[in-house]
């Protein structure tokens, strides 16, 4: 989190709190793992849009999918 | 995710056990990410999007403050073995622009705001997990 945040919570009475230089942001972009709660839980996206079948490797019938989404730069 | 998928490919997708799919999420301020992705589909038009793909990744640092791709990536289709005229009229027409932009809206339908995230068998996986834990969670869902 900021510096700010990191503040308001200590403000609070919160003890085991740490301020991450450039922010949220800046952990993200830096590609370290990241986790989030039950909020976050994925929606259903549709099951063959198009591009799949170029962009897909391994069996249709597989019992696992995964899909990435990245950007190339 | 070029450092994740080998072990991924090796033990689950040739094994039959996983399907996996790329999906574009260029972000905005990344000025060349939009044209990568749509140079990756339109390889894929060719027959040729994981070589291009892989080729993206691999060469990041060569076209990433290019102020035109254009060149770089139809260099590329032309080193894969691809037509790299028909590579400069895909990017340059934008011819899979809306399809990238259609990819970026279901990623962030389902969730996603930053790169790379992944959906295993629909749970979204924000940030970038070492193999370890991709075996752990498909495992978990081999064994359901």
């Amino acid at each position: 989190m900021s510096a700010g945040a990191a503040l308001k919570l200590q403000a609070k009475g919160l003890t085991n709190v740490a301020a991450l230089l450039g922010g949220w942001a800046a952990w993200n972009q830096a590609g370290y793992p990241v986790e989030r709660g039950a909020a976050a839980t994925a929606t259903p996206v549709s099951a063959n849009p198009p591009g799949d079948e170029v962009a897909a490797l391994g069996s249709a019938d597989a019992p696992v999918t995964i899909v990435e989404y990245s950007d190339f730069q | 995710m070029l450092l994740t998928i080998p072990e991924i490919k090796k033990n689950y997708i040739d094994t039959g056990k996983v399907r996996y799919i790329f999906r574009n999420f260029p972000l905005a301020f990344h000025a060349n990410a939009q044209k990568a992705a749509e140079a990756a589909l339109c390889a894929g038009a060719q027959g040729g999007f994981w070589p291009m793909h892989d080729k993206l990744f691999a060469a990041q640092s060569a076209w990433s403050g290019l102020a035109d791709v254009t060149d770089a990536f139809a260099g590329y289709a032309g080193q894969l073995g691809l037509d790299a005229a028909a590579m400069r009229v895909c990017l340059e027409s934008g011819r899979f622009a809306a399809q990238v932009a259609l990819e970026v809206k279901e990623g962030q339908a389902a969730g996603v705001g930053g790169t790379p995230s992944f959906l295993l068998n629909g749970q979204l996986m924000v940030g970038a997990y070492p193999y370890s834990e991709f075996q752990r969670r498909i495992e978990a869902e081999l064994a359901k």
